[in-house]
């Protein structure tokens, strides 16, 4: 027997009310955590993505466009970048590696990029982790398409797969161009970005493709009958079909030094062509990130409100308590309790149900967020960095009893203050 | 011990009161109210209860019983005089350190026992020789020990038996039991027996008086039962020792009934 035991007694004789305070106190703290672990997985979520490019060029209207187009598939770029633009911005600076992607295409809504093999050799989705082939190869002829690990999973089309793209991105009602079969030959492991929703193959395809749409224009404008031409082949393609709709460019790196000062130097020169649109994609991410986190912050904010209240609910239930409990602490007085030891008490008794509703909150969150985050993962093939971060696990545990501790000083005082005398007389 | 004695440093009273004062107002003015008066002041001028002895104070409601017991229990301020238990000048102890005096020298035993409930026959014991202990003190060993051998001496056989499930003659064992675990030099009894019928009340006096009597502790039931005086070998009447007046603005000091 100890002051513990009273507490747990105490607790225990007012079971009912302990449970709900504990059960709001742990919803209030799961909440908050997977909040927090949201806020911190929808950030890194759309950090990943742009990769290890530096600079996005492209003929859009502004840089937050052409870096939402070319990373999130938000749209298709509407105006091209020639062969010559394309040629002389490669040659205008040495850089490490130069990628030209073309989107406009669709499969079942899934956007197509069109790009180089480098695409997926040397850009990495999310730097530092470069692609891997859950199953196949990458393309390296014309009609072969590599999927995103969500398009495999949400069409159920494996390896060897035939399929037609449609003109026109996202749109399922497009034109689809029958006359050109397109075979899986890789798919792609998750990588947690809008790129996992992509089709992935040559920039010639996807050339051809239009090419036949040049050709069919000709000859319906030169008189001639709807009917098909025979399929095109690269040979068939003018340098008026080499477009692309983007330029992800990377700057030389060596370890140890800063490329930031090269890459601004570099964006305020293509900054200067106005026929181009130049964008610095991990600054322009962050801008948006600066305006989703406000409303993060709201939720985040709400969250904490949940919480004081949750601490507000233990202060009703035990000040309630106290009425009921006057006549024990009058009889633990007599017995050579101190006013400070039953405050103590009093506020152990506070502090604990919130170490029980933070335990249990922190738990129910961590168990939440695992197992939203495998089924993301399993079903939909988003890789969401869910789970409860240990440090920020730990503070808010923390907070929640420092805040549940303070909410037993008003029925701890209440119970310090207790007469003795007059509470134990017969009639009291 | 019906007279009136002044502390003798050779032989220690289990209690002794000097130039007693109390102002009413504040906790004990409810009891008051009935009299319909503005302003009392309960006095003694000098009272002793030798070690090992038993005593009966007898007044009718309104009289300061429970003013007296809270002041000798240190629950409430005096407003001049001293109060020593067992030698101990109770009021010039504060805070924890009073408490803890209280836990230790003074068992209390009430008309309603007063057990806590929710706690077995056991814990109550118990909880009296947790709260004697300084806080940061583990509990000895001694102490279960303690309480096993007073609730067996007493009759108790269920000792994890909550006690709001034992019998109302087994609760007051208990509430003796609980008030004799620290060895006490004092035990005040508050209307002990109020609850009971003559038959009861005279078997639960005489377990009271013997326990104390086994324990070595002095002994001062009060009550307004006039049935229990010849349960007692000494009987003072409170009206006595004790006047409750009506005092004028600024009350006298010093003054005498």
């Amino acid at each position: 027997m100890n002051d513990f035991t009273i507490v747990f007694r105490s607790l225990r004789a007012r079971l009912f009310s302990t449970v709900v305070t504990v059960v709001t106190v742990a919803i209030a703290v799961a909440l908050l955590l997977t909040l927090l672990s949201l806020k911190a997985a929808g950030a890194s979520a759309f950090i990943r993505g742009s990769g290890n490019a530096h600079l996005l060029v492209s003929a859009d209207a502004g840089p937050v466009v052409s870096v939402l187009n070319a990373f999130f598939y938000s749209g298709a770029p509407a105006r091209p970048i020639g062969q010559a633009k394309l040629g002389e911005l490669s040659k205008s600076f040495p850089w490490t590696w130069v990628i030209p992607v073309q989107q406009g295409d669709s499969y079942r809504g899934f956007p197509t990029l069109a790009t180089t093999p480098a695409f997926l050799r040397d850009f990495q989705p999310v730097p530092g982790e470069p692609w891997e082939f859950r199953e196949g190869r990458a393309f390296d002829t014309t009609f072969e398409a590599v999927f995103g690990s969500a398009v495999a999973a949400e069409t159920g089309l494996r390896l060897n797969a035939k399929l037609h793209f449609t003109h026109g991105a996202g749109d399922e009602h497009g034109h689809v161009h029958t006359e050109y079969e397109f075979n899986v030959v890789g798919i792609l492991a998750p990588t947690g970005s809008a790129h996992d929703r992509a089709i992935f193959c040559s920039l010639e395809s996807s050339w051809i493709l239009h090419a036949h749409d040049r050709k069919e224009r000709e000859r319906s404008e030169a008189g001639g009958g709807h009917e098909h031409g025979p399929p095109l082949t690269s040979a068939d393609l003018i340098d008026d079909d080499r477009k692309v709709t983007g330029l992800l460019l990377r700057l030389p790196t060596r370890p140890g030094s800063d490329v930031s000062t090269a890459m601004q130097a570099e964006f305020d020169r293509l900054r200067r062509d106005p026929t181009i649109t130049v964008a610095n994609p991990a600054y322009e991410i962050q801008k948006l990130l600066a305006i989703v986190s406000r409303v993060d912050i709201l939720f985040v904010a709400m969250a904490i409100v949940i919480l004081v209240g949750s601490a507000i609910s233990i202060l009703v239930a035990l000040y309630n308590s106290m009425y009921e409990r006057r006549r024990q602490i009058a009889i633990f007085r007599v017995l050579g309790c101190s006013r400070g030891r039953i405050f103590g008490l009093v506020l152990t008794e506070s502090a604990l149900i919130g170490v029980l509703g933070a335990t249990s909150g922190a738990i129910l969150s961590a168990i939440g967020t695992a197992v939203a985050a495998a089924y993301l993962k399993h079903e939909v093939g988003l890789v969401l960095g869910l789970g409860v971060d240990p440090r920020q696990g730990i503070i808010v545990v923390a907070a929640t009893v420092v805040l549940a501790s303070v909410a037993g000083i008003l029925p701890a005082l209440l119970a310090y203050r207790t007469p003795v005398g007059d509470t134990l007389r017969p009639s009291a | 011990m019906t007279k009136p004695t002044p502390a003798s440093p050779l032989v220690l009273a289990a209690l002794d009161i000097q130039g007693l004062r109390f102002r009413f107002g504040g906790e004990a003015a409810p009891a008051l109210d009935q009299r319909g008066a503005e302003s009392f002041e309960l006095a003694i001028e000098s009272f002793a209860v030798p070690a090992g002895s038993e005593l009966l104070l007898t007044g009718g409601s309104g009289t300061g019983k429970s003013t007296l017991l809270q002041l000798i229990a240190g629950l409430i301020e005096p407003s001049a005089g001293t109060i020593r238990v067992a030698g101990t000048a109770i009021h010039q102890l504060r805070g924890a350190a009073r408490d803890r005096f209280r836990g230790r020298s003074i068992g209390m035993i009430f008309q309603t026992f007063h057990l806590a409930l929710g706690f077995s026959a056991l814990e109550n014991v118990l909880l009296a020789l947790l709260f004697a202990e300084p806080r940061k003190e583990v509990a000895p060993r001694g102490h279960a020990a303690r309480a096993k051998e007073l609730l067996d001496h007493l009759g108790i056989e269920r000792h994890d038996a909550p006690v709001e499930t034992l019998s109302v003659g087994q609760q007051q064992r208990v509430a003796v039991a609980r008030a004799l675990a620290c060895k006490p030099p004092l035990v005040l009894a508050d209307e002990p027996t109020a609850s009971l019928d003559p038959k009861n009340a005279r078997t639960s006096i005489e377990l009271i008086r013997s326990t104390c009597r086994e324990e070595g502790a002095s002994l001062v039931c009060v009550s307004h039962d006039p049935s229990l005086i010849p349960l007692f070998d000494h009987h003072v009447e409170l009206a006595s020792i004790l006047a409750v007046r009506s005092v004028a603005e600024p009350a006298p000091t010093g003054g005498s009934r």
